[in-house]
């Protein structure tokens, strides 16, 4: 039991190696949080800094409101599962899981009956005198667990509990661990590249990249409210259009153009991102879509229905198909709609439309600390706590709107429908 | 400046300087200060410096012909254990023939057995009247004289260090991946070529590295040279032993000493970088060797043939040796009489008895066990807990007793503990001290080897269950590496039962050793000293055997270096 704070934690390491740079979070009484970041973005750091494995350079570690910082790590009461596990070869399974309570003088009637409970738990109580290495992956992993749970720590940590698995059995393991923490009620962070764990075990999601964090809050609202580009990018959004704002819409050369909400419209410049799960692929023509058309680069079918692989700009994209039509074929031209409300839109600086390769950079490119494309992503605020800066979409879902002013633009492709949002044909 | 700071602040932030204090208290006053106080003698003859010394040793041929000789003979040494170390690692690498494991263990027994005894062994062999001469005379051929020439020196060399290139290139070819071969076939390599472009680049680093080790080994040979050698065969190890025993040119032997030092680092730095590029390779692959029914009828030639040649180059001398003892002098055919001599030999017509030879040689192996267990666990995990740049310094201090030959740490000890309150000479204490040194790298290199392969968040994990930095020693880090700490420890074990480099120079019949006896028997006339040696020679084989086969026993399957 215990609620976990992080102030401003850094740590940065002699090759001028920042770690971890000023990272705020917490974690309430017997949540489940998941730090989600690429690799090398300093989760593995917070967790040793946590531990007490390592000290910061400035900040602070809180538990129930009690800095630990001055607390060696075997002091701490906190709970570690290695990322590649740190079992001990000399040892058999018991005598792993009773490590901690043996180094915590644990009575020897009382550390039988804890492990034995814990041995339970994990489905391993008919591989007590087992070793280690006669136990398979995933086996070795519950043993792991069940060690770091023994001691009863305030808090639970998890680096990369999924990690060294196949893509198979970590489906299968990722529902089982959720299932345990959920009974167990101890405050757990987990560390993870893969949204799909963050998704599955968290309650709350910590998004990080470069030693910072980005953003911090319940799951389903940072999932649904990404409070930037890139935090929008790293919980699966696609970025739709980007570019200046005129007459009340993003205009994105041979993309299309998108009304921005009123509060947007002011805005130099501005990127719009939806999420795959929320896009159909739309006959052009029906003025259905967003505003955004993309190229069919090839149609499959799934199910009763097709994925069309879409290229928007040069972005690939993947929409459903829902359409009693055949798919359109290959090189012809699609629109895209999205779900009523589930469009993101972000301020950018005046010069964002005008580098082209800048939105292939925003997504996809490694961090560089002082490169500009980064800069725009990450305001100030979004490095402390939650910030949802997202606006959404004003329109109430299923509701037509007057279309908006014509393109001023009448080079652009004639057959192409003004922008509307959240209009989408019902679906049977 | 930051630099050093940033340094001395990695070395105390893994507390890895506390492991260290042992190793200093041994290594400060018994290694490091001879050494300088040696240096300082050749540096400054008189107490000043001068280049009067090294001037000395530089225009002397002299000198010259015995480094060419020292030189010469290690590297003659060296090929020819390659050459025949290196079929015979093709036959226990690739071929699964019944007795494998019982047969490389008997092949490394040599590699522990001690100098003099293997000198003695060889010159049963081969001398005039041996089963050498004997085979000749069948053959038709006339009677030979080896012993007091270079072959048979080279013979023992071999006898020593063919385990040396046995255990290490086997060991590397069993695990080499066999598609490499495959893949070299199907892209139109023949047999020759496959061997030649795939194999032979892939053993290069093992077969390197054994040769630096046989290299330093031969390059250092005392007992050997010493016994089997003639006029004019002395290695540089020999001639500083014979300065430092009559007392003359003390400055040039120091200088001779360094040299040695020298070389003896250069080719252990070549070890050791090879090891550690090998290390990373070792047990990738599960062992490939084939069962005796699939090889081909050449494959099956060779094995025959390296077995018989083992047997041969191995259990010869040891059974000359053993055949000595039980006839020479004998009225009989068999005589016990050299073993129960042993027994009642008061010492009164010798330098020594040899009961008290025997329990002298038993105290220091116990002592030197127990001081080079503790100290030498301890420097490992110095060394393993060691972070950044520094741990390299940390290492190589640490480990240079690895690279100092027993004659020149005996020797340093002679010019360093000779005057005032530190006059040790004729202490026990100093030949403790040699052989505790000299037995303390092989259970830091056992500690460390497993120490470093394990996974660097086992010690993280036991802190954060609650160990403090103490009990994660205790819990983790101890039972962990108690198995290698014991193979360490027998190996010092033996190695100070068979020493006689340092103790050579060191002796005294209040304290002397058993290989120290059987030298003194040696010199003196008549088949009763002589029998003596031969008898208290195969006491010592024997035990140094035993002891051998309890580390086999021990000793991680997965382990496979010296």
């Amino acid at each position: 039991m215990g609620r976990l704070e992080v102030r401003g934690l850094s740590r940065s390491y002699p090759d001028e190696i920042v770690a971890l740079a000023d990272a705020s979070f917490a974690v309430a009484d017997g949540r489940i949080a998941a730090l989600l970041g690429p690799s090398g973005c300093g989760k593995t750091t917070a967790l040793r800094l946590i531990a007490g494995l390592d000290r910061p350079d400035a900040g602070d570690v809180r538990i129930d409101d009690q800095s630990v910082l001055r607390m060696p790590a075997h002091r701490r009461g906190v709970g570690m599962m290695f990322q590649e596990l740190a079992l001990f070869p000399h040892l058999d399974v018991r005598g792993n899981v009773a490590f901690g309570l043996r180094m915590k003088r644990w009575p020897r009637r009382d550390r039988d009956r804890r492990v034995a409970e814990l041995l339970e738990l994990v489905g391993l109580a008919d591989k007590v005198r087992r070793r280690m290495h006669e136990l398979s992956g995933g086996e070795r992993q519950r043993v792991a667990l069940a060690r770091a749970l023994a001691p009863q720590p305030a808090v639970l940590l998890l680096d990369e509990p999924l990690g060294a698995l196949d893509e198979q059995r970590k489906q299968s393991l990722r529902v089982e661990l959720r299932d345990l923490l959920r009974r167990l009620e101890t405050t757990v962070v987990v560390v993870s590249h893969d949204l799909r764990d963050a998704i599955v075990l968290a309650d709350d999601l910590v998004v990080m990249e470069a030693g910072r964090v980005l953003q911090s809050g319940p799951l389903a609202r940072v999932l649904a409210e990404p409070g930037s580009p890139r935090v929008a990018a790293m919980v699966g959004y696609v970025l739709l259009a980007r570019g200046p704002v005129r007459d009340g819409a993003i205009v994105e050369p041979d993309v299309g153009r998108v009304a921005v909400p009123e509060g947007r419209a002011g805005d130099p410049a501005a990127s719009v991102f939806a999420h795959p799960e929320t896009l159909l692929g739309v006959p052009t023509g029906l003025r259905l879509g967003c505003g955004v058309t993309g190229v069919v680069m090839r149609s499959r079918p799934s199910g009763p229905m097709h994925m069309l692989d879409v290229a928007i700009g040069r972005r690939p994209v993947e929409v459903r198909w829902e359409w009693d039509l055949q798919p359109p074929a290959p090189a012809s031209t699609v629109e895209i709609a999205a779900r009523p409300g589930t469009l993101r839109f972000f301020g950018e600086a005046a010069d964002a439309a005008e580098d082209a390769g800048g939105a292939e950079a925003l997504l996809h490119e490694p961090p560089v600390a002082g490169k500009p494309a980064q800069r725009r992503a990450l305001p100030a605020e979004a490095t402390g706590r939650a910030q949802v800066l997202a606006v959404r979409a004003m329109v109430p879902p299923g509701t037509h709107r007057a279309p908006p002013p014509a393109m001023p633009d009448e080079s652009q492709d004639p057959g192409r429908s003004p922008a509307r949002h959240g209009a989408m044909p019902p679906i049977d | 400046m930051r630099r050093v700071m940033r340094a001395a602040a990695g070395v105390m932030a893994g507390g890895g300087w506390r492991w260290g204090l042992p190793a200093l208290l041994l290594l400060a006053p018994f290694l490091w200060w001879p050494l300088g106080a040696m240096l300082w003698r050749g540096i400054a003859p008189d107490g000043a410096p001068s280049s009067e010394a090294l001037r000395a040793v530089l225009t002397d041929g002299f000198y010259w012909g015995r480094l060419g000789f020292t030189l010469g003979q290690a590297l003659a040494s060296t090929a020819l254990a390659l050459l025949v170390g290196f079929p015979a690692a093709y036959v226990f690498a690739l071929i699964r023939f019944p007795g494998r494991g019982l047969l490389l263990a008997v092949v490394t027994v040599p590699f522990v057995l001690p100098t003099l005894v293997v000198a003695l062994a060889f010159q049963q062999l081969l001398g005039p009247g041996g089963w050498f001469n004997d085979a000749l005379g069948l053959a038709g051929l006339g009677p030979v004289q080896p012993v007091g020439t270079i072959w048979a020196i080279l013979a023992a060399h071999v006898f020593y260090n063919v385990s040396i290139v046995v255990r290490i290139v086997s060991g590397v070819w069993a695990n080499l991946d066999p598609r490499a071969e495959e893949a070299a076939r199907l892209l139109g390599a023949g047999r020759w070529r496959t061997f030649t472009a795939v194999v032979l680049p892939a053993l290069a680093p093992a077969l390197l590295s054994a040769g630096a080790l046989v290299f330093t080994f031969t390059f250092t040979s005392f007992g050997v040279v010493l016994v089997l050698g003639g006029p004019g065969l002395d290695t540089l190890e020999v001639t500083i032993y014979r300065l430092a025993t009559r007392l003359v040119n003390l400055p040039e032997a120091a200088i001779l000493g360094f040299v040695q030092l020298a070389a003896t680092l250069a080719a252990l730095v070549v070890y050791a970088t090879l090891q550690r590029r090998l290390g990373t390779r070792l047990g990738l692959r599960p062992d490939r060797a084939r069962p005796l029914g699939t090889t081909s009828r050449p494959e099956r030639a060779l094995l025959v043939a390296v077995l018989l040649g083992l047997a041969l180059l191995i259990v010869a001398p040891i059974a000359a040796l053993v055949h000595g003892a039980l006839t020479v002098g004998a009225s009989a055919a068999v005589t016990g009489r050299h073993f129960t001599a042993i027994f009642e030999d008061t010492g009164r017509l010798s330098f020594v008895a040899p009961l008290d030879a025997i329990r002298w040689s038993l105290t220091f192996a116990v002592g030197a066990m127990a001081i080079a267990m503790l100290v030498g666990a301890a420097a490992a995990m110095a060394i393993a807990h060691t972070r950044g740049g520094i741990a390299t310094v940390v290492d190589g201090l640490l480990m240079l007793p690895l690279a100092v030959p027993a004659v020149v740490l005996g020797f340093g000890y002679l010019v360093t503990f000779n005057r005032g309150w530190y006059d040790l000479r004729g202490s026990p204490w100093l030949v403790l001290a040699a052989h505790a040194l000299i037995g303390y790298p092989f259970v830091l290199r056992a500690v460390l080897a497993v120490l470093r392969s394990l996974d660097p968040s086992l010690p993280d994990a036991a802190r954060v269950l609650g160990a403090s930095p103490w009990r994660v020693w205790r819990a983790v880090e101890l039972p962990i590496t108690a198995r290698a700490t014991l193979v360490g420890a027998i190996f010092a074990f033996a190695v100070s039962l068979g020493e006689f480099g340092a103790t050579s120079l060191l002796r005294r019949r209040e304290f002397a050793t058993v290989p120290i006896a059987i030298f003194d028997a040696l010199g003196r006339p008549g088949p009763a000293n002589l029998g003596k040696a031969l008898a208290l020679s195969t006491i010592l084989m024997a035990v140094t055997a035993l002891a051998f086969l309890l580390i086999e026993r021990v000793r991680f399957r997965e382990v496979r270096e010296f």
